[in-house]
């Protein structure tokens, strides 16, 4: 039997599997925050390590909120985010919070920044490692007007030092591509 | 009555189809042997060296590094991209550290208690990795090492941390500038899923006498190749 003698109209199965990647193509991807990456909010804030390595404040009444850029892909690539992960060490009563923002300003002009909660996740009890996610569905296509950032904060009242620690975020998300309509005539070279 | 699809098959379409599955779990089989990399333990020395806590039992590792492995010898010319990061983006590893620098390079101060910066590498995920090229200036008896650190945490769930060094260079001697490459090529594919990979600098040869050798010893740019 010869496949490709067949016109592809005739082959509803083949129809069906074009017709999935036409319609709802979207490439799972995702980006991990690293502890190290974070940054204290306050420059006179006293930080450091845990021994497994994560991120920690340091001293009861020091700062406990740190920030770090989300290097998500650059426009034109739409996203939607699907998913916000965390991941640490807990054996505190208070818990460690993250918080996916950002922050956006008039593409030409100045404008004070606004600033959008997307989501938040806490990390849960106090029994040593902990993994916490957020599902959400936001959509990005503001790059160009935009930065997205996480805010950690560890602990509610006060820094709760090397017991409550966070070793990574990571965010999860779909590239939107658009339809494929008809190859031949969408390579860029044509129209 | 229903009919399993491969039966409706020619008896040449079921040969291929069991053709390509053989094939096909050949090479998976081959990659997963390639890919496979060695890691080792570290010792309390090591793990020390790099500012890591070695009562972290059985959870820190550095992979083996063979520069005869199947990734740089199946890498052909113009494959592989490059991604330069600069040494202002670092972070000292607790408020202890103290930055400076100059269009010449960044350095840590005399003054400094803590023996670290890092910073964060952000490659695509499933990039593979096949040289660390760091770029400095060094007129210290003093040396200073740069670290590849990969971190893993389970995938979807609580659990330790697993630290492993994948490469590191250290320069030599006190001419000045130099620049030094070291090739990667086990462990080298970025996982975004499950690990985050940081450069981690120590400013000064342990076993001296002091935590940061000053403006002698400074770190001006690391760069990757990288096959995406």
């Amino acid at each position: 039997m010869n496949f490709a003698s067949k016109p592809i109209a005739k082959r509803p199965f083949a129809l069906l599997l074009l017709s999935i990647f036409a319609v709802n193509h979207a490439l799972a991807d995702q980006l991990s925050i690293d502890s190290r990456d974070f940054i204290p909010f306050f420059g006179d804030q006293i930080y450091g390590e845990s021994s497994a390595g994560n991120l920690v404040c340091v001293g009861g009444n020091g700062g406990k909120l740190f920030i770090a850029q989300v290097p998500l892909p650059p426009t034109p690539v739409q996203l939607d985010i699907k998913q916000l992960a965390v991941w640490g060490g807990d054996v505190s009563n208070a818990d460690a919070s993250v918080q996916l923002e950002r922050f956006c300003q008039n593409e030409f002009a100045a404008s004070t920044p606004i600033r959008t909660i997307i989501s938040n996740v806490s990390s849960s009890g106090s029994g040593g490692n902990y993994f916490d996610a957020n599902a959400l569905n936001f959509r990005v296509s503001d790059q160009q007007t935009c930065v997205y950032m996480v805010v950690v904060q560890l602990g509610l009242n006060g820094c709760s030092d090397s017991t409550l620690s966070v070793a990574r975020v990571r965010v999860r998300y779909d590239v939107v591509q658009a339809p494929v309509v008809d190859a031949m005539f969408k390579n860029g070279f044509e129209n | 009555m229903k009919t399993h699809i491969l039966t409706r098959l020619p008896r040449q379409a079921n040969f291929s189809l069991l053709l390509l599955a053989l094939v096909l779990g050949a090479y998976s089989s081959c990659v997963s042997a390639e890919k496979a990399p060695l890691r080792v333990p570290l010792t309390p020395t090591e793990a020390l060296n790099l500012g890591l806590d070695p009562g972290h039992d059985g959870m820190l590792f550095r992979v083996v590094q063979n520069s005869d492995g199947p990734i740089s010898t199946s890498v052909s010319k113009g494959q592989t991209l490059s991604y330069s990061v600069s040494a202002k983006e670092q972070r000292g590893v607790n408020s202890e550290v103290f930055l400076q620098d100059t269009a010449d390079g960044r350095w840590c101060a005399v003054g400094s208690t803590g023996f670290f910066a890092d910073i964060a590498l952000n490659l695509p995920s499933a990039s593979a990795l096949t040289s660390m090229r760091t770029w400095g200036f060094d007129v210290s008896s003093s040396d200073m090492t740069v670290s590849l650190i990969e971190r893993c945490t389970p995938n979807n769930q609580a659990g330790g941390v697993i630290t492993s060094v994948i490469a590191g260079l250290t320069s030599a001697g006190n001419a000045g500038n130099f620049s030094q490459i070291v090739p990667i090529v086990a462990n080298n594919t970025i996982d975004n899923d499950a690990c985050t990979y940081t450069l981690r600098t120590r400013f000064s040869t342990p076993g001296d006498g002091f935590v940061c050798a000053g403006t002698s010893l400074r770190l001006q740019k690391i760069r990757f190749s990288y096959v995406p």
